[in-house]
């Protein structure tokens, strides 16, 4: 596995790339001390598409999207984002069958810079403001401070939020804090951004606004996994949605069929209740 | 919910009148009276009084003693080796604080164990018995010696040679603050939300870097009032360095007063010079701690200056209550 983590659909791709998906998931499964939180869990995200992750509270969805950028490290299968596996190295050269070397940890930072994500608690470094935030990622990946400022602020601008350069977290609402957070999230130009219930902490009034920037984001292209409780959203923006229970996908497919008539009685329950 | 808008409330329902209600409306509150406020400050300034008066006028103080050995030259040298010895123990113990806190954070059951049995063992000896352990600790280890591990020696030095009371009250006072520092970074990084490491991990940050420009920083708010508390207490227990006639600031002043016998007046000079000092140190947190709530307020303004806050601690008794609550809540918020 050669290809690397590289910027935004290059065209110098390779044709076995393209016909790879982005990411791939496979007999992903991780404990929580005797809790079974993920029990072989197999998914494909293509390039562009959007997947929404739908299930009851306790499911597994946010450690599923926390595996993805190796937050939280599996108990067996493996992550593959656009080729290289997340977090380790497989070593097929000895005799007994091959073994998995976990990544130093410099490498899982690489490749990390990569994919993107927004928290539920929009989790901004408070002591900074919102430009700062936003340059963070860049200066470390060592981006001139120059162009990191002038990327900060297009991105302020694409989330609405021109002119905020100078504010702290706390003098902004919610809505304009995930805003933010989402700003910060696409200034390396991620592959892949990753989406952890980003209304779940937002007041009723402020939700719009950051699912607008999200679906603006889907509109131009991006490949996204999106944790979420609001199915209107999933209905209208996804490619594919994904129902958990219990650390198992029990349904999947176009939001068509998966939020309209879902064949697992726990789906079933669910969508009724939410909606 | 259309109770948020007003004109949603007024219409479709109408308000029951009353005939009092315009002398209500124009009445002017008066705030409850509270004379035992007033009894008790009154007896407070009497007391306050008659001790600025008894200090002023007692002869026996001889405060012009106290201005004719305030600067003098031995008390000087004395003032620059207790504020040497305190920057000098206070940089090296906070440093291996730092590194005892990361070590008792780590995810090494060894170190963490060193760590937590360092902080035990140190936190449960008094400080003077320290210094007094380290000042003789010849006659424990008679010579020390720099060489491989069970092995050959390179350098062997006498240790009563080595182990002078400066040094002695430098080492001892060092590993006590180290402890303390420990417990207070500790604190402090614990005080940071997960979710801030997170973040930045999930940005591409490295740990040393996390650590650095995100957790360390937000952590400051908890740990400067604590350190600025530890400095000023080190600032007066290296006062205890007298006990093995190491010249600070305390012990210049028993050599002159044991020659002289004008105690008191001496005694004052220490004093006022620790008073001093302190206040300088209360002074500079001040400065340090504004400079880390930055981002904690929801105003851009500045907050309360320094007189604010004087003034507020003065004022409070006499009906400031109310205004003071309102700011410290907003700064809360």
């Amino acid at each position: 596995m050669s290809v690397s983590l590289s910027a935004a659909g290059g065209p110098a791709e390779t044709a076995a790339e393209e016909s790879l998906p982005l990411v791939r998931i496979r007999g992903l499964r991780k404990n929580f001390g005797s809790h079974r939180v993920l029990d072989g869990i197999d998914l494909d995200v293509r390039e562009g598409e959007v997947t929404v992750l739908l299930g009851p509270s306790g499911s597994g969805k946010s450690t599923l999207l926390r595996c993805v950028n190796h937050l939280e490290k599996p108990d067996s299968g493996f992550v593959e984002v656009a080729g290289e596996l997340i977090g380790y190295r497989y070593d097929g050269s000895r005799n007994h069958g091959g073994r998995l070397h976990e990544l130093p940890h410099r490498q899982v930072t690489r490749q990390r810079a990569r994919i993107g994500m927004v928290f539920q608690q929009f989790n901004l470094f408070g002591h900074m403001t919102a430009l700062e935030n936003i340059i963070e990622g860049q200066v470390a990946a060592g981006v001139p401070r120059k162009q990191a400022v002038a990327t900060a602020g297009e991105l302020l601008e694409r989330v609405g939020l021109a002119g905020r350069e100078g504010s702290y977290p706390r003098q902004m609402s919610g809505g304009q804090q995930q805003r933010v957070a989402i700003a910060r999230a696409l200034a390396l130009q991620p592959r892949l951004m990753l989406f952890d219930e980003p209304t779940s902490a937002l007041d009723p009034e402020l939700v719009g606004d950051v699912l607008a920037v999200i679906r603006d984001l889907a509109a131009s292209g991006m490949t996204m996994i999106v944790v979420t409780h609001e199915i209107g959203f999933a209905r209208e923006v996804a490619d594919s949605v994904v129902f958990l229970d219990d650390g198992r996908i029990v349904e999947s497919g176009p939001p068509a069929s998966v939020l309209t008539s879902p064949s697992h009685q726990r789906a079933r329950a669910f969508l009724a209740a939410v909606l | 919910m259309s109770s948020q808008d007003p004109e949603d409330q007024l219409i479709g329902r109408s308000l029951v009148a009353r005939g009092d209600d315009e002398r209500l409306l124009t009445a002017r509150l008066v705030t409850s009276r509270r004379p035992g406020q007033w009894v008790g400050a009154v007896v407070v300034l009497v007391l306050f009084a008659m001790l600025v008066h008894t200090v002023v006028t007692n002869p026996r103080f001889q405060w012009g003693v106290v201005g004719d050995y305030f600067v003098n030259g031995s008390i000087m040298r004395g003032l620059a080796l207790t504020l040497w010895m305190t920057a000098a123990v206070m940089s090296c113990g906070f440093l291996l604080g730092i590194g005892l806190a990361a070590m008792r954070l780590s995810s090494n059951p060894v170190l963490r164990s060193l760590s937590f049995g360092y902080v035990w063992l140190v936190r449960s000896v008094p400080p003077l018995v320290q210094l007094l352990f380290w000042y003789e600790i010849a006659s424990l280890y008679p010579q020390l010696s720099l060489g491989i591990p069970f092995g050959h020696e390179f350098v062997t030095v006498k240790t009563a040679h080595l182990f002078t009371g400066i040094l002695a009250a430098f080492v001892g006072l060092t590993v006590d603050i180290a402890a303390f520092s420990a417990e207070i970074v500790r604190g402090g990084i614990l005080s940071v939300e997960r979710g801030q490491s997170e973040a930045a991990e999930a940005l591409g940050l490295g740990r040393g870097r996390i650590f650095r420009r995100i957790v360390l920083p937000q952590a400051m708010p908890a740990i400067v009032p604590a350190t600025g508390n530890l400095l000023i207490g080190l600032l007066k227990a290296t006062s205890i360095v007298s006990v093995i006639a190491v010249q600070d600031l305390l012990y210049s002043v028993q050599l002159i007063y044991q020659q002289n016998f004008l105690i008191m007046p001496l005694l004052m000079v220490a004093t006022l010079w620790y008073i001093i000092l302190t206040t300088l140190l209360s002074i500079g947190q001040y400065f340090i701690e504004r400079y880390y709530a930055r981002g904690k307020r929801r105003d851009s303004g500045p907050g309360r200056g320094l007189w604010q806050i004087a003034l507020g601690n003065l004022l409070s008794p006499f009906g400031q209550h109310r205004g003071r609550t309102r700011n410290d809540l907003a700064g809360l918020a």
